[in-house]
């Protein structure tokens, strides 16, 4: 699910760029301030390692194959922060050295895999083992927590296309979602046999992931992210379902040229200026979008506090 | 010439390759005295090379560039392709001239660096068809004759899939003419945060052997379970990422003991301290103008 370049509306990556980039550099800061030099080296070793383990290929359906994502993996085993920058990190070398995914496009993909992700796979997997720690609800928190991640941040791509314009929602969501479903058994099941070996093995390294403080976090980030995504789909709604003069007279106009375009070549005339105009709009939108995220956000976080501050007083 | 060992430095000029000035022209692997001590058992120091990272040792004027020269180059010219509408002729056989020339310019095969940004194509082809269907309430018209309607999705298409392409050109280019170390050193000094670029540097630096340990791990059980398949197959594959797993946390503590004991006190230094010369200020103008050429036309 790397969006490449050239898909995506200004609207949209613009958006998502500056909102991943503000997650990771706080979750930087996080990590730096959390954990020892020892453990961040700890931390890049496992970064290489989740990528040599994208390597692993299974069968998925019909003579086609997927690969191990290890978002939800790397968030099991290490916590919620350092697997954003972990996976994070693995996203940005794949579009920095092999083109996998768009550099505009690289704060949706960080998005999706880097935060959604790990995210999806932190809260399922420390929700199940608050249920039981046994060994069985454990391996099947894995893999629950696995097939939710990757069906997730599939989903949360397939949002971030319709947004732009790209595809119905109802088609794109199918396509990606019942994909990644499947995808989601495989990714699950290595996961699930990850921990299981791990119990076995050194289950210290699980035990550890509990102490890590980040429950709290995983709920406050939950509910950002889930008004977020709120507050994108209806600005962008507004965006777009009122199109401005100039391009309903182009859709007036230009629809009966428009199959000759592609032979045709130039027609400055009706396109750029539409399209200029489009774009404008599209990054006010998101700037719009991105403030009132921010001063939602900041007003329910702080009403929360002060609501438990007052329970905490009674 | 006789056998001798595989050394580094002489007493004339410590810590220098003996070999280094021979490296000019060409990927250092192609070189003998590389491998007259190597007999199978000694680990390669160097990119294999038939890697793409073997690449990056090409001798050439683009190569010699200022890795920030080439990150924001690509960059801008990136966004010009991104937030132009769908490439028209002239702006597509403009692009295509210009990396044509670039990819000359840097002595690298066309062949691959064509296969292999051509890998964007699968996924960005499924949206690519996709995204008529949402163009002014569905414009695939297959049974009839291609209407207006079905152009004006086909050019949706193309505009999905040639700025797909184009723009894993871009980036491929750059990953193919900069060396590793130099990228790393250069996001440092375009202030990616430090904790960040140290990530993407273990990442270079391990993925290799990591890689190789997961092969062997893969190998070993292929040889003794060929026949695994389902359910037992992913049960599999996830001890051997546990396995792996355990290895590389281990592998992680005496990297890290090995780091403190020559002097690793938190910070990674930069190694690269290239200044920008005249001719990355000239490619840096010319990226721009490009981009701005076809964003704007």
């Amino acid at each position: 699910m790397h969006i490449p370049d050239g898909m995506l509306e200004a609207r949209t990556w613009i958006p998502a760029w500056i909102g991943s980039a503000g997650v990771l550099a706080y979750g930087a800061r996080r990590v730096r301030a959390m954990l020892s030099d020892g453990t961040i080296v700890m931390m890049a070793v496992m970064a290489a390692l989740i990528f040599a383990l994208q390597m692993l290929n299974f069968p998925v359906a019909g003579g086609t194959s997927g690969h191990f994502a290890g978002g939800a993996a790397a968030a099991i085993v290490l916590g919620l922060w350092p697997a954003m920058l972990v996976m994070a990190a693995v996203v940005a070398i794949q579009a920095l050295l092999f083109a996998d995914g768009g550099i505009t496009a690289l704060g949706a993909n960080l998005f999706t895999m880097a935060i959604v992700g790990p995210l999806v796979g932190r809260a399922v997997y420390v929700t199940a083992r608050r249920v039981s720690s046994g060994r069985t609800a454990q391996l099947a928190g894995s893999f629950a927590a696995a097939w939710g991640a990757c069906v997730v941040a599939a989903l949360a791509a397939a949002v971030l296309l319709w947004l732009s314009g790209r595809a119905p929602l109802g088609a794109v969501t199918a396509a990606m979602g019942l994909w990644h479903a499947l995808i989601g058994i495989g990714e699950g099941a290595i996961t699930a046999g990850l921990a299981g070996y791990l119990l076995a093995v050194r289950p210290d390294l699980l035990a550890d992931a509990d102490r890590k403080p980040d429950a709290a976090v995983v709920r406050k980030v939950a509910i950002g992210l889930g008004v977020i995504a709120l507050v994108a789909a209806s600005v962008s709604f507004l965006a777009s379902s009122n199109p401005d003069g100039l391009e309903y007279a182009y859709e007036q106009v230009g629809s009966a040229f428009e199959g000759m375009t592609l032979l045709e070549g130039p027609m400055p005339d009706y396109v750029v200026p539409g399209i200029a105009n489009e774009t404008l709009a599209g990054v006010l939108a998101g700037i719009v979008g991105v403030v009132v995220t921010g001063v939602l956000a900041y007003a329910g976080l702080t009403g929360l506090r002060a609501r438990r501050a007052e329970e905490g007083q009674r | 010439m006789s056998p001798r060992p595989h050394t580094h430095g002489d007493p004339g000029l410590p810590g220098v390759h003996r070999e280094e000035h021979r490296h000019a022209g060409q990927p250092a692997h192609r070189h003998p005295h590389h491998h007259r001590a190597e007999t199978g058992t000694v680990p390669h120091e160097h990119a294999h090379p038939t890697s793409f990272e073997s690449l990056t040792y090409t001798v050439s004027p683009i190569h010699a560039l200022d890795a920030r020269t080439k990150i924001v180059g690509a960059t801008v010219l990136i966004l010009g392709v991104v937030l132009t509408p769908p490439l028209r002729l002239a702006e597509a056989l403009l692009l295509a001239a210009l990396l044509a020339a670039l990819t000359a310019t840097a002595r690298l095969p066309v062949g691959r660096l064509v296969t292999r940004s051509a890998a964007v194509l699968p996924f960005a082809g499924t949206i690519a068809l996709l995204a008529p269907l949402g163009a002014d309430g569905g414009s695939w018209n297959i049974g009839g004759l291609m209407s207006a309607w079905a152009g004006g999705g086909l050019l949706i298409t193309w505009g999905i899939l040639s700025k797909a392409w184009f723009s894993a050109f871009c980036m491929l280019l750059v990953a193919a003419s900069t060396r590793r170390a130099d990228l790393l050193g250069a996001l440092r000094r375009l202030k990616v945060p430090e904790v960040f670029v140290m990530l993407l540097s273990f990442i270079t630096r391990y993925v290799g052997v990591l890689g190789e340990q997961l092969r062997s791990l893969r190998t070993a059980m292929v040889s003794r379970a060929p026949t695994l398949r389902g359910r037992a197959l992913l049960r599999s594959l996830g001890s051997i990422a546990g396995n792996l797993f355990v290895r590389s946390y281990e592998r992680g503590e005496r990297i890290h003991a090995a780091m403190v004991s020559r002097g690793y006190t938190g910070t990674l230094p930069i190694t690269t301290r290239g200044r920008l010369r005249s001719a990355d200020i000239l490619f840096m103008a010319m990226a721009a103008l490009s981009a701005f050429a076809i964003a704007l036309y």
